[in-house]
């Protein structure tokens, strides 16, 4: 007792001098951890300015698209339709003369052969479908002419957007110098333009770049996400609910236990060989079809939502649950008035990230075909389809040029929504959250 | 019941306290004892000196009264003392109390001596006040014997002792009356030895007091006003 | 120290046949527990308690941490229920009801049998949710007048409606912590039991609460049954008439609040409560 007294008495000698000794260099320590932190997280956010600044500077250009000012006449003669009602003549009908006689009409210049069809690849080559849908809905426009905005072939689109360098020698150009003398009169007389490109958003998928959109994949994503919802989120909380309150403890739930935790860790393709082996081969669900790909992604969602949804009822205080069966509650009182409310902010979170986890998931669905080309906007979600990230998928393995700023695109699109959707988890934690 | 002990708290502060206030009553008590001695001897020996250093030492006693007091209130101030803990800090400030009433029985006798030093020759009476005095003197020092041991069978004793003193006294008392109707000259004299005799016996009960608080810190029991023979069954069980 | 050595334990534990005092009461007694036993899967926690809890009196069950009086407490109203491994053996009885009998319902004995927490343990609901909580689920009101007055009487009953009658819809987790003591002491017998147990409920509070709350507790003392356990010897000490002292497990001893607390007799109790344990 006295030694040690004694040796605590002799530090006192010199403590003061040690201690000045050491703070420097446990300062020093100090500083220099933090500046190892800052480095990390700005390389960090570097990366993630690269990727997000190359995504926005391939995709801008994706939100517009040109036109080229052209006056119809809608002719009889020319499209070879009398009646517009009659089936039979309308299979006939050249919509496509509407266009080279307009462009005949305001290049009168121009002849040959080859000369007029790089005239008439001025504008998209399904233009002419708009214009039949145009002059089908306005019936009496039959006859008259008018000024309209035709969309410009894509390769017209990158000229407009200084993407064609005019120096290589044409024969290295998609675009023949013709083209480009043409364009540059259009351009001199203001008929041709840029403006926003509704049709990305509009528009199903399409094999003509101009004519590309996102909106089939919206929609697809937006059934697949619901079907996923609708079952993940019930399922996932009943199990987390009865595996944290009800369940014994034992054996069995030990060892279910362990399979959820491993359930999160399986390859996600793994779920959709899953899918297309039991949904599709032997429930012969339809194929490409948003309710096998909300099966398929809630299996692969469930995982997630249990988990999360078991550590947040975890996080609600055992003295909620005491007052609550002191008082005489049931059990299930217990959890129904007291747990999931409190649990409720948690459980949504871990929902809404599954959710988004969902959302970007590619590989399961390439699995029960929902990697297909498909035109169509999927009118609910038996129809096929497809969804955002396989979208962008499709379109990066074309080879139009301006396909890569429509991946680019479709990607901006994809992450906006998933910003939109961690903003949304973020609100519902703030709102819901009670403090006790 | 169990044994008393006044270590052993978890707090060795507290073991400290408590050990002060029994050390400082033991020797309160010493003084006391000695007071009365010196008390006495002057009475018995018409000692005005010595008399008079009796009263002096009662401001001892009250210095030392005044200590213990405040010992005690500052634990129970602080501790906030339980069973034999509280038992022992009551049972000190009640000793303390009568201890300080003997002292100043003590010096009532010590001024009698001076009364009777100033009238000249020793008194009559003197048999009964030897006889009386040394039985009281051996009560007070037993009692402060059971206390400092904790001995609940002593101070029953004690207790018993009591009866005798005050028929001693009783006797004492009837012989001075008889005296003084005997000879009316002996009057004073025989007032002085009275007073002497009643301090005495006062003493006496003061005594008997300390050990019914030493029943009570032993066997947490109350003994005041009870038959000898309860008494006996609270010490015996 | 001496006296909690193992060994020394062990000698006082292997003589040890029955509890010093009175744990039984002739007639007057609410709740009776003879012989019970508390098992947490191999360990034995309580050892063959034998305790009346009399008709209105409070009493405060003592000792060190470990001893078993909280476990005991739980037992009261089957709060051991939801650990998996305790079991309980023994007859513990309500006003005659065996409450460990199959017939004996868990909800209704605790609609019985309150409890308040350790902790205050407000729901973060509104102030007059908490108190209406136990009346609603147990389908006690039929109309909301009614509910309202049972909710005013057990907020005045826990001596708290003045500061609260203004604020009954507002969260009572915005309540100080004495308040959410009383709050959940008015919450409890909002239901009317029979027999409220406390436990600890002091232990989170500071000295002014905690004066308010044993103020409480003797009010509530006349209506109600108490059992309170306590770390505080001063606390059980005010405010109990009966004192139980419970030491690995067993009852050592029981008796008058004001015997224990000057002369116990059992040397266990002796050293607890005058401070000899470490």
């Amino acid at each position: 007792m006295t030694n040690q007294l004694n040796a605590i008495e002799r530090l006192a000698e010199v403590k003061q001098e040690r201690m000045q000794k050491n703070l420097k260099a446990r300062y020093a320590k100090e500083k220099r951890f933090q500046v190892y932190g800052i480095m990390s997280i700005c390389l960090g956010m570097a990366f993630l300015a690269m990727l997000l600044g190359t995504i926005f500077y391939g995709g801008a250009s994706s939100f517009m698209t040109s036109e080229i000012k052209l006056t119809i006449n809608y002719d009889p003669d020319v499209i070879g339709v009398t009646d517009l009602t009659d089936e039979d003549e309308l299979k006939w009908a050249d919509w496509r003369g509407l266009l080279s006689t307009s462009l005949a009409e305001r290049f009168p210049e121009v002849s040959g052969r080859s000369a007029v069809r790089q005239r008439n690849a001025l504008v998209s080559s399904i233009a002419e479908y708009s214009l039949r849908d145009r002059l089908l809905a306005n019936p009496e426009k039959l006859g008259t002419s008018e000024e309209i905005w035709i969309v410009a072939d894509d390769e017209i689109d990158a000229v407009m957007k200084g993407q064609v360098d005019r120096t290589v020698p044409e024969s290295e150009r998609r675009i023949t110098d013709l083209q480009l003398s043409l364009i540059d009169s259009l351009e001199a007389e203001g008929e041709i333009r840029q403006k926003f490109n509704t049709t990305f958003f509009t528009a199903g998928d399409s094999r003509e770049p101009e004519q590309a959109g996102i909106r089939g994949a919206m929609i697809g994503s937006f059934y697949t996400l619901l079907v996923t919802l609708l079952l993940s989120f019930p399922i996932g909380v009943a199990a987390a609910i009865y595996l944290e309150e009800f369940a014994p403890q034992n054996r069995l739930t030990e060892v279910i236990e362990v399979n959820i935790n491993n359930l999160a860790a399986v390859p996600s393709i793994v779920f959709g060989l899953l899918g297309l082996a039991v949904f599709i081969n032997v429930f012969h669900l339809p194929r490409s079809a948003p309710v096998v790909g909300g099966l398929v992604l809630t299996l692969m969602t469930l995982p997630t939502i249990i988990i999360s949804s078991r550590s947040a009822i975890k996080a609600v205080p055992p003295s909620i649950r005491e007052a609550a069966l002191g008082l005489g509650a049931s059990k299930m009182q217990m959890v129904m008035h007291h747990v999931l409310p409190l649990a409720m902010p948690g459980m949504l979170t871990g929902t809404i990230i599954g959710m988004a986890q969902a959302l970007g998931e590619t590989a399961p669905l390439l699995m029960i075909g929902m990697v297909a080309f498909i035109a169509d906007i999927p009118g609910g979600p038996l129809d096929p389809a497809t969804v955002l990230p396989v979208q962008v998928y499709l379109w990066s393995d074309l080879p139009e040029r301006a396909f890569v700023a429509k991946t680019s695109g479709a990607i901006m699109v994809l992450l906006g929504f998933l910003a939109i959707m961690n903003l949304l988890a973020v609100y519902l934690r703030k709102k819901f959250e009670k403090t006790w | 019941m169990v044994s008393i002990t006044f270590d052993k708290h978890t707090s060795g502060q507290f073991n400290a306290e408590l050990e002060e206030a029994r050390n400082h009553l033991m020797e309160m008590g010493g003084i006391v004892e000695q007071q009365i001695e010196i008390a006495f001897k002057s009475l018995v020996n018409v000692d005005s000196e010595l008399a008079s250093e009796a009263i002096q030492m009662d401001k001892d006693v009250n210095k030392m009264e005044l200590k213990i007091d405040k010992e005690t209130t500052q634990i129970l101030a602080k501790r906030n003392p339980a069973a034999t803990d509280l038992r022992f800090i009551i049972a000190v400030s009640k000793t303390v109390n009568d201890l300080e009433r003997i002292g100043d029985e003590a010096v009532k006798i010590a001024q009698q001596a001076i009364e009777l030093s100033n009238d000249g020759a020793g008194p009559q009476g003197y048999v009964e006040l030897r006889h009386l005095g040394e039985k009281v003197r051996e009560m007070v020092q037993s009692s402060l014997d059971s206390f400092a041991r904790l001995d609940a069978d002593s101070a029953f004793e004690v207790m018993q002792q009591d009866k005798a003193v005050d028929l001693e006294y009783n006797t004492a008392v009837r012989t001075l009356v008889t005296k003084m109707m005997e000879d009316p000259r002996t009057i004073t004299r025989a007032l002085n030895v009275l007073w002497a005799l009643r301090a005495l016996e006062r003493i006496g009960d003061h005594a008997q007091n300390i050990s019914e608080n030493v029943i009570y810190l032993v066997k947490g029991k109350d003994v005041r006003h009870k038959k000898l023979e309860k008494v006996e069954e609270t010490v015996n069980r | 120290m001496t006296t909690n050595t193992n060994d020394e334990l062990a000698q006082i534990f292997e003589g040890w046949s029955s509890t010093v005092g009175k744990p039984t009461l002739k007639d007057n007694a609410r709740m009776t527990t003879r012989g019970v036993d508390v098992f947490y899967g191999e360990k034995q926690a309580i050892f063959g308690v034998d305790l009346d809890i009399g008709k209105n009196e409070v009493l405060a069950m003592i000792g060190p941490s470990g001893c078993g009086k909280s476990t005991f407490l739980r037992t009261l109203n089957r709060m051991n229920d939801t650990i998996d491994i305790c079991r309980v053996k023994g007859d513990i009885h309500l006003d005659g009801d065996n409450i460990y009998d199959k017939k004996m319902d868990v909800v209704n004995l605790r609609a019985r049998v309150g409890m308040v927490f350790q902790k205050p343990n407000p729901f973060p609901k509104s102030i007059y949710d908490n108190v209406a909580y136990g009346p609603r689920i147990h389908g006690l009101v039929t109309r909301k007048a009614e509910l309202d007055e049972i909710v005013e009487t057990a907020l005045q009953k826990a001596s708290i409606w003045n500061e609260v009658k203004d604020r009954l819809d507002q969260p009572a987790t915005g309540l100080s912590g004495g308040q959410q003591q009383r709050l959940c002491i008015a919450r409890t017998i909002a239901v009317s039991p029979e027999v409220i147990l406390m436990d600890e409920p002091c232990s989170a509070l500071d000295p002014i609460a905690t004066a308010r709350i044993e103020e409480l507790i003797a009010e509530l003392s006349e209506n109600f049954t108490i059992a309170i356990v306590t770390h505080s010897m001063q606390q059980a000490a005010r405010v109990s008439s009966r004192t139980a002292y419970f030491h690995l497990g067993r009852l050592v001893e029981v008796g008058a609040t004001d015997k224990i607390f000057t002369a116990p007799e059992h040397r266990l109790t002796e050293d607890y409560i005058t401070g000899r344990f470490g």
